[in-house]
């Protein structure tokens, strides 16, 4: 055997700081229906609103239990309703908000939602859906994630249904297999989908056929315990 | 497959990142003519529902064992035999998962999470299935579905067997975009085992690890540096084994197991002295530049990247998959 001539040491391993860039979009059903009491005698609504300002921090925080650090968290908040119930006042969507920067005003904007109106049983929660997914997401970040979360008690229309309404907007997917072509024309390795939402029109179809969801068939996550709860944090936050 | 399989010696270790959760688990099995090394890798996100019927686990946590247990099983009850690795994976494996997975039937509690992104028993798999021939070669089998990886070290350095299930198979690329699985293990989807064999005539080592162990350093040469630095500093085998994890755990940020088998005339001291030389060509090529690069450099290590690559996927152009 030759004599033994080892190398140098070499210089210590670079370690890949797991630095992520998040985006979520909250789509929140803000029809009268969810003024409705829930099991805990919360107004459904009210538990939506305290769920989606609780939803991004304990997101951090169990990133952060997984040493995946959140170098940029941005929440945009879209409040849906029905386009021929309702009007103008159908669909309010907001600019995306930098957080922890701009916390006050993101917690205001979610405050300020009150559900009522909504016409018939299913909201136009397709059209929610749509603006989400044409957000503008920030791709530059290789470890960028999207997660477009949904609150709502109710099926959807089909897409289109409020077209006869003057506040329908332009540029909606002419029907589901349109929508289905933007879904897919997100980056499958960053979108993710949470639905609170019943076994219902639209949701249920999307469960099943898109890709990167979870459905928590519920009204809007009513009755949703605490383990159920940590449950889908951590699908989300492992499948980043 | 006459002659008896020329085993050297074995290592392995494996560490949760939240104690008594860790949703990795491995096996080593190993007869006269053949063995076995293998990870498995339980899908946190796709198995993220737990039982409290199972002390509370993941079925991430339970599928990765699962499946670990199946293989150790299909392992014992099958070898020492002529049969091929691809007939071990179609007539063994295959079903044996497949029975074990489904006589699972997790009980409904509360609301049912469901969607596309969620998996019943999900678990990736990376095997080596070594062989002795009858010329006195060893044929080795990766065994594998999921991102978990088959690695060869031998005198021409690291080699990758298997090819990610991912959307980004490409193993530089992945390390930054962090691909989506697109085929694992489970319940309520098609199993598919892809199987991939080479032969070997020379000294080696084999190894199985999960994505913990090689998916937290900026380039495939850095987990090849880690191995070998670590393996030049040892000075027993044990020690490499405990400086690998120490080393992997600083920069890891999830479990992660590794088990390795030795095969050929390789204690420690033969094994430095063979891959001294190419642990200097590494170190001059690669680690030192990689050294004092910025972290957000990605086309530097994109550059040295192709400098490297055909050599760490020389066992691509052969065998089946």
């Amino acid at each position: 055997m030759n004599e033994m001539n080892y190398p140098q040491t070499a210089p210590e391993t670079t370690s890949h700081s797991m630095d992520y860039t998040v985006d979520m979009v909250f789509c929140i059903d803000a029809t009268g229906s969810m003024e409705d009491v829930s099991g805990s005698q919360t107004k459904i609504i009210n538990m939506v609103k305290q769920n989606a300002m609780n939803f991004y921090n304990d997101f951090i925080q169990i990133m952060h239990k997984k040493q995946k650090r959140v170098h940029q968290l941005r929440v945009r908040v879209v409040v849906f309703r029905d386009y021929i119930a309702d009007k103008e006042n159908a669909m309010m969507v907001t600019d995306f908000f930098l957080l922890p920067q701009q916390t006050a005003e993101f917690e205001a904007c979610i405050r300020s939602i009150h559900a009522d109106g909504g016409g018939d049983i299913p909201e136009d929660g397709l059209e929610a859906l749509a603006y989400a997914i044409k957000s503008k997401w920030n791709t530059a970040s290789a470890r960028g994630r999207q997660v477009i979360v949904v609150w709502t008690d109710a099926g959807t229309h089909e897409l289109g249904y409020g077209r006869r309404s003057k506040y329908y907007p332009n540029g909606m997917p002419q029907n589901m297999s349109e929508l289905n072509d933007w879904w897919d024309g997100m980056n499958s390795n960053s979108k993710r989908l949470v639905l609170f939402a019943p076994d219902e029109n639209g949701w249920s179809y999307i469960s099943q056929n898109w890709d990167n969801t979870v459905h928590i068939p519920s009204a809007a996550g009513n009755g949703l315990a605490e383990k159920s709860y940590n449950e889908i944090l951590n699908a989300i936050a492992n499948s980043v | 497959m006459g002659s008896k399989l020329p085993l050297n010696f074995i290592l392995s270790f494996s560490r949760e990142m939240i104690p008594e959760n860790g949703e990795d688990s491995y096996c080593h099995c190993f007869c006269d003519t053949a063995g076995m090394v293998a990870v498995f890798d339980g899908c946190g996100g796709a198995g993220a529902r737990k039982h409290a019927h199972y002390s509370d686990k993941s079925e991430a946590y339970m599928a990765s064992r699962f499946c670990s247990g199946v293989f150790f099983d299909q392992f014992c009850q099958t070898f020492p035999s002529e049969m091929t690795a691809e007939e071990f994976v179609k007539d063994c494996l295959t079903p044996a998962v497949k029975e074990r997975l489904h006589e699972y039937q997790p009980p409904k509690e509360g609301f049912e999470i469901r969607g596309s992104m969620v998996r019943t028993l999900p678990t990736t798999v990376a095997a080596a299935l070594i062989q002795q021939e009858k010329d006195g070669t060893q044929t080795v089998s990766a065994i594998w579905a999921g991102d978990s990886r088959v690695y060869i070290l031998d005198e021409k350095g690291l080699a990758q067997l298997t090819v990610d299930d991912t959307s980004v198979p490409d193993p530089m690329e992945n390390l930054y975009e962090d691909g989506v699985l697109k085929n694992i293990l489970c319940a309520d989807r098609a199993l598919t085992l892809h199987c991939r064999s080479v032969r070997m005539d020379k000294p080696f080592l084999v190894f199985a690890a999960t994505d913990g162990c090689f998916g937290y350093v900026t380039t495939p040469m850095e987990f090849e540096g880690l191995l070998l630095q670590n393996l030049m500093a040892a000075e027993s085998l044990a020690q490499w084994e405990e400086r690998l994890y120490q080393t992997i755990g600083q920069v890891a940020g999830d479990d992660y197991s590794l088990c390795m088998a030795a095969y050929g005339d390789l204690d420690l001291k033969r094994l430095q002295t063979a891959l001294a030389g190419r642990f200097a060509m590494l170190r001059d090529t690669c680690l030192t530049k990689l050294a004092g690069l910025p972290v957000e450099d990605r086309q530097t290590r994109i550059e040295l990247w192709q400098g490297y690559k055909d050599n760490y996927l020389r066992f691509m152009k052969d065998g089946n998959t």
